[in-house]
């Protein structure tokens, strides 16, 4: 407390200083009056009186200084002294710190703005309160590569009997036509069980949530609104509760209003409806149809996800005796219940590149820091000899390492706060690249967090980056440097070594930057040309949704064949066709295959195919090509033959010998199965993902009736111009039905790998820069140690040397640092493309080819770097060397 | 002006200084008037130490320096005790009684 007040005390009076030395000018200056009068009373003369009382004070500026030092704050006014030295001495040498503000913000820039990602997906809880405590269980399929999702009867069971479970709820995505007839609209909805809400701990701005009773099939129908949607369609008005909305032509009564900050697991809901499940949903049959999206539970206390599991386990061996698919689901396909962190579930995807960015924005940071320890270093050499005039005029080494601590963090806490601003507005400038690859909303706002820990980073790497020149200049012989020998101090050989050691640093960092780069980018050039087993140039895709409510079953059949005959006709269409699900749309799942003749292949078959619904002529407008028999077509849809198509994946795979023409297979796993007729073998295409080269064969059947139509058209030149007429004949056919996404095929294609090019020019860019780093430093030091060594160089040149020898020996010293980092960096490229290895596709983690090149590269760089200070050192005149030091 | 003088021990001329307040405020040059007397001429307060030993008593907060005017209608800075100061005097009195009073028995024993 004490301590406190004096400090307070002492503060106080750093800043009224002008005040306080008044005061006691005045104070002594009335004291030996008042001493003089004293002494003229006692006798003395006028002058002997103030005389003596002045001898009495001892000294009035001795008096004043030992008053100062109580009152002042010393060490605060040194700092506020050395703080304006330093900056004078930054803002003269404008290129130096130039250069380190630039490499020190870039670094931190590239980590502000990955860290800003990492943390909002990775670190941070999901948006909402005691989010840690949440867990999602699902139904994991492991040999057919398919996990996620729960059926219906899974989820009834789990969360009625599991006794761990103090909460359970789900929600699944569904598309709503919003509107009346005429201007209707597709809306994303999420619908969620009467729980969900009150599992995520949010609440309503206006109104309520669900209740049970609102769920079960035949009650009312109720919704609530986003902010969004309430404000344009109610104009925020609060008594649109009660009010009723048309979804799907059904009036659905207004009962709650999420506040406008929420958007939990996306943003792209703007209503939410009850979660209803239809009688067969609930049947065993429906057990492995993973039809909810995702069910959420909370943990009783002091229960572990462990226990948790032992009883879905323990449930899961009762469930399967009334399970109709278990053979076939729990042999073919490794079926089990699975339970996990929810975040750490929908994080899962993403989490190996964000880990493989921060990775390398961390590298780089290492390099920067290298770099700049090598700056500072170099220049504190050139600065040794002001250092040790301030040493040998007093200056304290507590002083002198406290004014050098100062000056680095000066310049990192400077860089730090403006790569911190830079990473947030390059974050804000690229976010909208990567945020559809995110799996849920996060905050672009500046974090607290992320500003901290990037100061808090500055602080300590300026005082660490300090450490090295602290030590160096303090131990520096004074006499030695002073002496007129060497103008701008020695450098010991110790000093020396560590500076080469931060360069092969430099080098191994940079080298394994830029081969983890080299690596990603063959992945992507590999990918780039993977044949997709069809050819999107020329093809123009669309979407639209039949409202279920317009359409029988019977109508939706007549209306797609229409609308694929009219397309069929369009001049400069070469091929059309529809398609439940066309390559690279969205991620189908699929369904298992049943086969009328050989039920023991049941197993292999619990894979998930892809089953597609297909009419007019898809298979020609994607240039899929007929491998055996014969294309659906216009003509299959609503046929009692029921034929199909399968793809060789699919053929190969059940009928090496070639015969799969004539067989019966069907996708219904149900007990009455209608089968349908192989009738034809197509190509087999990447339905998703250009990587995966491991599809487990797709069946095609004619269309029949499905909601979601997609329609690709094969023009003879520019496809782009038909995006109109296109939407123009479906409005003609039914004006409430209304086609969205019209994109090119290619750039579907394209952007399935806009993941990886995001991670490869990032990559790209933090390569780059270690390169130019790396350079700057083996350039900075080479030609200080040419300055330094200038004597040495004259000498040898006086005794006969050549300026080639001289240029060689320079050169030959940067090689040498090459050819120790260079391995050292193989190493630790190799070790990081093992870590990195699902990231690559069609390369090896120690591919030859990229090492050589990115060895070839730094040695380019490396050499470029050393070829100017070795030719000033071959230039040097050696009289004028040796005269001039 | 040749008189025998004792120093003053380490950390005693704080509390003589509150001592002398007690009464009433004083300016700096009363203050050593006052002390001098006090120690019957003993002790010859350097003001190389009672001007910083007033300014670090200030700064701890036990007495408060204001501008006044003296008795002979001249202005001066005078140093008054606060209520915390009035404690640590009693404080530091307490101490010193038990000190002075120990090592003087130490000092018979031998």
């Amino acid at each position: 407390m004490s301590v406190l007040r004096r400090f307070a005390f002492r503060l106080g009076s750093f800043f009224r200083r002008e005040q306080i030395e008044e005061d006691l000018s005045e104070e002594l200056r009335l004291h030996v009056e008042f001493q003089t009068e004293a002494n003229i009373q006692a006798g003395m003369t006028p002058e002997e009186a103030r005389r003596w009382a002045l001898i009495d004070l001892g000294g009035i500026d001795q008096v004043k200084e030992s008053y100062r030092d109580e009152r002042r704050l010393r060490w605060l006014e040194d700092a506020g002294n050395d703080l304006r030295h330093s900056l004078r001495g930054l803002l003269r040498e404008r290129a130096f710190t130039v250069t380190v503000l630039a490499i020190f913000a870039l670094c931190v820039a590239a980590n502000v703005a990955i860290f800003s990602v990492v943390d909002g997906i990775l670190l941070k809880p999901l948006p909402f309160p005691d989010a840690t405590g949440v867990y999602t269980v699902y139904d994991s399929y492991p040999k057919a590569g398919f996990d996620g999702g729960i059926s219906v009867p899974h989820y009834i069971e789990r969360g009625r009997d599991i006794a761990a479970f103090s909460e359970s709820a789900a929600y699944r995505t569904v598309w709503l036509a919003s509107g009346k007839r005429g201007s209707i609209k597709g809306i994303e909805a999420l619908a969620t069980s009467a729980g969900f809400f009150r599992l995520i701990r949010t609440e309503p701005a206006l109104g309520r949530t669900f209740t049970e009773a609102e769920t079960l099939l035949g009650s009312p129908h109720v919704v609530i609104l986003s902010d969004a949607l309430w404000r344009s369609q109610f104009q925020g008005d609060p008594a649109a509760l009660g009010k009723v909305l048309v979804l799907d032509d059904e009036p659905y009564t207004v009962i709650g209003v999420m506040p406008a900050s929420f958007h939990f697991p996306t943003v792209h809901p703007v209503a939410w409806v009850p979660l209803v499940f239809t009688k067969i949903e609930q049947t065993d049959l429906y057990r492995h149809a993973a039809s909810i999206g995702a069910m959420c539970v909370r943990l009783r206390p002091r229960v572990t996800a462990q226990q948790a599991r032992a009883q879905l386990d323990a449930l899961n061996e009762r469930t399967l005796k009334q399970d109709p698919y278990a053979k076939m689901v729990v042999d073919g396909a490794g079926y089990h219940p699975a339970i996990n962190g929810l975040q750490a579930t929908m994080v899962a995807h993403i989490r190996p590149t964000l880990t493989l960015l921060q990775v390398g924005a961390l590298f780089l940071l290492l390099i920067g820091a290298v770099n700049l320890a090598n700056l500072l270093a170099v220049r504190a050499v050139g600065r040794a000899r002001e250092y040790s005039v301030r040493r040998a005029l007093g200056a304290g080494s507590l002083r002198l390492g406290r004014s050098i601590v100062l000056e680095t963090l000066v310049l990192s806490v400077t860089g730090g706060a403006t790569g911190t601003a830079l990473g947030f507005i390059a974050l804000r400038l690229t976010f909208h690249t990567f945020s559809d690859r995110l799996p849920f909303e996060m905050s672009l706002d500046p974090d607290v967090r992320v500003c901290a820990v990037s100061m808090v980073g500055a602080v300590l790497s300026g005082i660490m980056l300090s450490a090295p020149i602290v030590w160096q200049t303090l131990r520096e012989n004074l006499s030695v440097s002073l002496s007129s020998e060497s103008r701008t101090g020695t450098t010991t050989g110790s000093v020396q070594r560590v500076r080469q050691a931060l360069i092969i640093a430099q080098i191994t960092l940079a080298f394994i930057l830029l081969a983890g780069t080299g690596l990603l980018s063959v992945s992507l050039f590999n990918l780039l040309s993977v044949d997709p087993g069809f050819r999107p140039e020329h093809v123009l895709t669309g979407m639209f949704d039949l409202p279920a409510y317009r359409y029988p079953d019977a109508k939706r059949s007549a209306l797609v064949v229409q609308i694929s005959q009219r397309i069929q006709n369009l001049p400069g269409v070469s091929s059309a066709g529809i398609s439940t699900l066309l390559p690279f749309t969205w991620n189908g799942g699929g369904a298992a295959i049943v086969f009328k003749d050989h039920k023991t292949k049941s197993e292999e078959a619990a894979e998930p195919h892809p089953v597609i619904g297909v009419a007019g002529n898809v298979f020609a407008a994607l240039g899929v090509p007929l491998v055996q028999g014969r294309f659906l077509g216009d003509g299959d849809v609503g046929s009692p033959r029921k034929p199909c198509v399968v793809d060789t994946n699919f053929a190969q795979r059940f009928w090496p010998k070639g015969d799969a023409l004539g067989a019966e297979i069907t996708p219904d796993s149900g007990p009455n199965p209608e089968y349908y007729t192989i009738v034809g073998v197509v190509g087999a295409i990447r339905q998703n993902n250009l990587a995966d080269d491991k599809e487990f064969g797709t069946m095609y059947v004619p269309y029949d009736g499905e909601n979601n139509v997609m329609i690709a058209l094969r023009t003879l030149d520019d496809p782009v111009s038909l995006g109109a007429t296109l939407a123009k004949i479906v409005r003609e056919v039914d004006p409430a039905i209304e086609l969205h996404d019209v994109i090119l095929m290619e750039n579907r294609v394209g952007k399935s790998l806009s993941g990886r090019w995001v991670a490869v020019s990032l990559a790209g860019c933090f390569a780059g820069i270690a390169l130019i780093l790396a350079a700057i430093g083996i350039y900075g030091v080479l030609a200080y140690t040419v300055t330094q060594r200038r004597r040495e160089i004259g000498v040898r040149m006086a005794l006969g040397a050549q300026p080639g020898q001289i240029l060689r020996m320079i050169l030959s010293f940067g090689g040498r640092l090459l050819a120790i980092g260079l391995p050292i960096g193989v190493l630790g490229a190799l070790f990081l493309g093992r870590a990195m290895a699902s990231f690559l596709y069609g390369v090896r983690p120690g591919n030859v080819g990229v090492f050589l090149l990115v060895a070839s590269l730094l040695s380019v760089a490396t050499s470029a770097a050393c070829v100017i200070p070795a030719r000033r050192a071959a230039k040097v005149s050696p009289s004028e060397a040796l005269r001039a030091i | 002006m040749t008189k025998e003088k004792a120093e003053l021990l380490q950390g005693t001329l704080d509390m003589l200084i509150l001592n002398a307040l007690v009464l009433e405020p004083m300016h700096g040059f009363g203050l050593a008037v006052r002390l001098r007397q006090m120690s019957r001429e003993v002790f010859q307060v350097e003001m190389g130490s009672l001007y910083p030993a007033l300014c670090r008593i200030e700064g701890r907060g036990w007495i408060e320096a204001k501008w006044g005017t003296s008795d002979n209608n001249r202005k001066a800075r005078y140093y008054s005790l606060t209520a915390s100061g009035r404690e640590q005097l009693g404080v530091e009195s307490a101490r010193w009684q038990v000190l002075s009073s120990t090592i003087n028995a130490m000092l018979r024993a031998t």
